[in-house]
């Protein structure tokens, strides 16, 4: 049975060789701006971005001990008056969820696709070494609010295990969504029907051949 | 709305596109691997078909400088819309229907610039200024001292009020803005008025308005 194919989309086949360069165009130059050239330099620019987010989040809310202004000591000790178990909790989603939160401000959503499938590891074992050192390196003993405080009767090591699933199930979370919108192909999009996929008769045939 | 992934998946189709060399792709390899944000793939993509596009622009009637304008909007439109592509159908039909739309929206542009082109030619031949040749223009086949005549002809026919909102705006220039202020009209009915006298000069200069 032959197909009724659209004269012009028949045309546009066999109007066929490729181009032999692509020049200096400045569509070129536009678009892979959007683009990730260099997965190493967009992977280091992502480890950056998320150091800095942990440092304003340190500066924001000290957690084990780890402040970097005296600011964040307050906000700590006004978080600890918080209910259990909320308080290990919103401390470990505030720890991660600033680095998290800063992604979509400094990539396009091509390059924190290209993260997403691509360095997915790098996304998810961030916030796991990043609450590691803060372990490592904080004070877990002083928690003056476990002897008399606030957390009376509670132990240490389920508000450390608390803070941790915080620390960990943010950016997951976030990151999760993230990749649920940004993968997600849209069905039908307002700005054009053309991005609805071809309206033209005889065009379902067969995927392209590897050159 | 959103729709989740068909397949194959974005994560999956981008491991291919990486294994292979992106020379041996599939376009719709290429497009997928372009979603995942991977420059050179679209740079294969690009080298691939923007000859096509070009050569399928000029077949349409299009100057090789137009062609080539209407090219690059074609690959901006795409990169705009690629999250609408869908993997489990073929890029080429795909890639025609970004094609195709923007080249009637190209030609829907051009004839806009070419309506308000003409409309503007037709407002200076009517105050007797150079018009040029070939436009098309009615009032470009008046000579100079022709045109000033039946255009004073056509003026007195005018109210006074009109004839003074004409003269403030093709005269002396002054922006609408101020000719508003100064009538007490609103800049709408301002621009309504003038549009309805220069229709009427248009009306004097084609016999229309002699013989009504």
């Amino acid at each position: 049975m032959t197909r009724n194919v659209d004269p012009d989309f028949k045309t546009f086949v066999e109007c066929g060789a490729p181009a032999t360069s692509m020049g200096e165009d400045s569509v070129v130059r536009r678009v892979t701006r959007d683009l990730v050239a260099s997965p190493f330099r967009v992977a280091l620019a992502y480890v950056g971005v998320s150091a800095c987010g942990y440092v304003a989040s340190l500066a924001l809310c000290a957690q084990n001990d780890v402040g970097i202004l005296p600011f964040s000591h307050a906000v700590a000790a006004r978080m600890h008056v918080i209910p259990w178990p909320w308080c290990p909790l919103l401390c470990g989603a505030l720890f991660s969820a600033v680095p998290a939160l800063l992604g979509p401000f400094l990539f396009t959503r091509f390059q924190m696709r290209f993260l997403l499938t691509r360095f997915w590891w790098l996304i998810a074992g961030l916030p796991l070494l990043a609450s590691l050192v803060l372990v490592a390196t904080g004070n877990n003993d002083v928690h003056a609010w476990f002897e008399g405080g606030s957390h009376v009767g509670f132990s240490p090591n389920l508000w450390m295990i608390l803070w941790t699933a915080g620390a960990l199930g943010t950016p997951w979370i976030l990151e999760g969504l993230r990749a649920f919108l940004l993968l997600s192909r849209c069905a039908k999009r307002s700005e054009s029907g053309a991005a609805d996929g071809p309206q033209i008769e005889g065009a379902d045939g067969p995927r392209s051949e590897p050159r | 709305m959103v729709a989740l992934g068909v397949t194959p998946t974005p994560r999956a189709a981008y491991r291919r596109s990486t294994k292979e060399s992106a020379i041996e792709q599939t376009d719709e390899d290429l497009l997928n691997a372009w979603f995942c944000g991977d420059a050179k793939a679209f740079g294969v993509f690009y080298a691939r078909h923007r000859g096509r596009v070009f050569r399928w622009l000029v077949s349409k009637g299009l100057s090789s400088g137009d062609a080539d304008e209407v090219t690059q909007d074609v690959f901006l439109n795409l990169h705009a819309r690629i999250g609408g592509y869908d993997p489990s159908r073929p890029a080429l039909p795909w890639t025609f229907s970004v094609v195709r739309s923007t080249w009637l929206d190209w030609l829907r542009r051009e004839s806009r610039q070419k309506a308000r082109s003409h409309a503007w030619a037709s407002e200076r031949s009517l105050l007797g200024e150079d018009v040029e040749s070939g436009e098309g223009v009615l009032e470009a086949r008046l000579t100079g001292a022709e045109a000033t005549a039946t255009l004073e002809t056509a003026l007195s026919h005018l109210p006074a009020s009109t004839r003074s909102l004409l003269e403030r705006r093709f005269v002396a220039e002054a922006p609408y803005e101020s000719i508003a202020k100064e009538t007490g009209k609103s800049s709408v009915a301002l621009r309504k008025s003038l549009e309805r006298a220069l229709g009427a000069l248009r009306a004097h200069f084609t016999g229309k308005g002699k013989k009504a």
